[in-house]
């Protein structure tokens, strides 16, 4: 057991897996002995060799569909799209082929791959270079998707992604690779973190905030804060958006009575417009205020800083959302 | 645009239930039409419309209590602009600033509730469910959550003051409701009181809860009284009125009254009121509960028009055809339960009322007279009377009076 950053806890998961089974390897730009463009995955290319660590011309279509390809016939594949934006080039292989091959061959087919990419803003990356595409993606049937919020999480959910026999993308929060302050003890060798299934952070009486990968820690870091004034929020991450654990959420709504999702997408036809729709359909009579949703306001991402921050959920804009939920501002 | 108020109808009337509204926002309404049905704390009835027009906005819901003469709804032309609510009316009639300040919040959660749907109470779904399983009555809920939406915490806290109330007198229905909880007892039916029921229930409760009642009982020998009917009955009938018993006591009552204004009496606000006027109600039993219909100036009338009187009001109130003013301005009440062999009982005062006759049956006891063993009949006669205002021994001069015309009704024609 040591403490890794989340980046760390994630290419640790790779290299697991890539032990325990030699159909697994990578492809992607620059992954090889450059080892990424974010350094994920530095030193597997010398401990695995370039056969299993596949470096690709710039083509996501390229990369999508190889990968496709081979985890039809047979391999694993956990292919890295640099920043998540640049999946849209290969989204034809994405969303029309892996995404149908095991509905059309009647589930004859299999398409065991993991796409790995760098999600969401904050690092000053831009319009292109920032964006959280999870609805998108968790809006296609034959798609999982897996937000981890934590290096814990992230190497336990890496590992049950590439156990599973479906496309599954795998959406990592740039700005959670490197930061020690969310660094965790990882334990060493093969755990796992089952898909779709939500974990409850913190337990709490007053309002049930959900939420998934960087929003987790910022919704924990509001109610840490608002616990100063006797607000006692259950903050329940997703981990998977897609399959949705709704069992999870319901159980807290139950308890609470009040409903708030943090999310970093844009709020037009969010994700966690989805989540709100189920609770209010299973369980409108157990809602004591309407939900709300706290997200990325409905714009590109911009490349300055200060409105960067403006954009994305902040820490001040998730408790704001908590005191409205509770009546009180 | 013109005004919709809640009517003031009788002097005492201070508000109104919304029972119905007859006519939904966007009608077109004429002068006469039935706009909504209220209830008062005595009867429910109809309002019309004052005004030709279209009903453009209605103010106040079904199921709310409102001041009288405050708006309820405009009447107005198609595209007329809605005004803003003014709260003066309301306030105008109201003396005492503490009622002044209660008529402000009034008007607030008025304009608050103008805001939303009419149609809807504001409450979330959690609370209308918890509601439902506790059987909290909403109207009587004011909430505390967002812009004055009723939540959980306000459902919990109303269902929490109803158990207070329950244990603090178990009633029929309170007991079941346990009992059903527990799972021992098997339910026949479980319905939320409404209408003249829930009327009843709030007044009685009132009655006790503010009244301390001190209760005197009397026995009189009604033989003079028995005989004097006797000999008046058919007299009574070539005159049209059936003669009974009850319109001798009525008048009885009403003589003594005169002589003992005291008990004519009523506290409202710290204020001790003797009336002048003599109107004794006689409670009634109807279907669906009990109604106090008014002889006024019973003092005055003589026992033929009291008979008269009497049958009329009953018959009325049987039919449920009693009108608002033949309900109101009682000074005093007579309950008669001798009919079904009840010897004696005590009864609740009819607020805001100071005091209560109750009648029991007529029944005989053997008594010696001049050393023979006699056959008399007796009937008993017991007074509550309000102790804020009046003593037992007022109370006790009162019966004593009331006994001796009853033994005597040849006392009556002074």
């Amino acid at each position: 057991m040591s403490e890794l950053t989340y980046l760390e806890a994630i290419r640790d998961g790779i290299r697991e897996v890539m032990k325990e089974d030699e159909r697994v390897f990578l492809i992607g730009e620059d992954i090889g002995l450059y080892g990424g463009s974010f350094g994920l995955t530095n030193g597997l290319f010398a401990e695995f060799g370039a056969e299993r660590v596949r470096d690709t011309p710039i083509s996501e279509a390229a990369i999508i569909g190889a990968s496709a390809g081979a985890a039809v016939t047979g391999m694993r594949p956990i292919l890295e799209i640099m920043f998540s934006d640049f999946t849209a080039c290969g989204m034809d292989q994405l969303l029309n082929q892996a995404a149908k091959i095991r509905y059309m061959f009647g589930g004859k087919a299999k398409v065991p791959m993991v796409l790995r990419t760098a999600s969401g803003g904050g690092a000053g990356f831009g319009p292109h270079h920032s964006q959280s595409w999870e609805a998108i993606f968790a809006h296609i049937p034959g798609l999982k998707v897996v937000m981890p919020s934590c290096p814990y999480d992230a190497k336990g959910l890496l590992i049950s992604a590439v156990r599973d026999n479906n496309p599954v993308i795998f959406l990592e929060h740039k700005v959670l690779y490197k930061n020690k302050k969310y660094a965790q003890e990882v334990p060493e060798g093969i755990y796992t973190i089952p898909l779709g299934k939500a974990e409850v952070k913190r337990q709490g009486k007053d309002l049930s905030i959900v939420a998934s990968s960087y929003m987790v820690q910022k919704s924990l870091e509001a109610a840490e804060e608002l616990s100063k004034q006797g607000i006692d929020c259950e903050v329940v991450d997703l981990r998977t958006i897609r399959p949705l654990d709704i069992d999870t959420v319901m159980a807290s709504v139950e308890k609470t009575g009040k409903l708030l999702c943090v999310e970093e997408a844009c709020s037009f036809g969010s994700f966690m417009g989805e989540v709100i729709t189920q609770v209010i359909e299973k369980g409108f009579d157990y809602l004591d205020a309407p939900p709300i949703r706290i997200a990325g306001k409905n714009c590109p991402v911009p490349y300055s800083y200060i409105l960067e921050q403006e954009m994305i959920p902040n820490v001040d804009r998730i408790k704001d959302g908590i005191l409205k939920v509770l009546g009180k501002n | 645009m013109f005004e919709v108020i809640m009517p003031k109808i009788g002097v005492l009337m201070e508000t109104g239930k919304i029972e119905k509204w007859i006519k939904k926002e966007g009608d077109k309404v004429e002068v006469g039409d039935i706009l909504l049905e209220i209830m008062t704390d005595k009867v429910s009835m109809e309002v019309e419309a004052a005004n030709d027009g279209i009903l453009r906005k209605i103010l106040r819901q079904e199921g709310e209590d409102v001041p009288v003469l405050e708006v309820i709804a405009f009447i107005g032309e198609e595209n007329e602009e809605i005004p803003e609510v003014s709260k003066s009316k309301a306030s105008a009639t109201v003396k005492e600033p503490e009622v002044a300040k209660t008529e402000k919040k009034e008007a607030v959660a008025q304009s608050a509730a103008k805001n939303s749907n009419p149609s809807q109470v504001k409450i979330s779904p959690l609370a209308k469910k918890l509601a439902e399983e506790k059987g909290v009555d909403l109207s009587a809920v004011k909430g505390t959550g967002p812009g004055g939406r009723i939540v959980k915490e306000d459902i919990l806290a109303a269902a929490e003051s109803k158990t207070v109330t329950k244990d603090a007198s178990p009633s029929q229905g309170a007991v079941s409701q346990l009992a059903a909880d527990s799972g021992q007892i098997n339910v026949k039916s479980s319905a939320p009181l409404k209408g003249i029921r829930k009327i009843i229930a709030e007044k009685m409760v009132q009655s006790k809860a503010t009244m301390p009642h001190i209760i005197l009982t009397s026995v009189a020998c009604v033989d003079n009284l028995i005989a004097l009917r006797e000999r008046l009955k058919d007299k009574a009938k070539n005159l049209g009125a059936d003669l009974n018993i009850t319109d001798l006591i009525i008048k009885i009552a009403a003589n003594t009254l005169r002589e003992h204004i005291k008990i004519n009496s009523s506290l409202q606000n710290e204020n001790f009121i003797i009336y002048d006027d003599i109107n004794i109600g006689l409670a009634v039993a109807i279907e669906d509960g009990l109604v106090v219909p008014t002889i006024f100036n019973t003092d005055k009338l003589g026992l033929l028009d009291i008979a008269k009187k009497r049958k009329e009001l009953v018959e009325k109130a049987k039919q449920s055809s009693l009108g608002l003013d033949e309900l109101n301005r009682g000074t005093f009440t007579i309950s008669n339960l001798g009919m079904f062999g009840v010897r004696n009982f005590t009864a609740i005062i009819n607020p805001p009322q100071a005091a209560i006759l109750t009648v029991g049956t007529i029944y005989k006891q053997l008594a010696l007279e001049n050393d023979d063993i006699v056959e008399k009949s007796y009937m008993d006669f017991c007074l509550a009377v309000d102790h804020r205002i009046i003593d037992g021994a007022d109370a006790a001069k009162y019966l004593q009076r009331f006994v001796e015309f009853a033994e005597n009704p040849e006392l009556l024609v002074f």
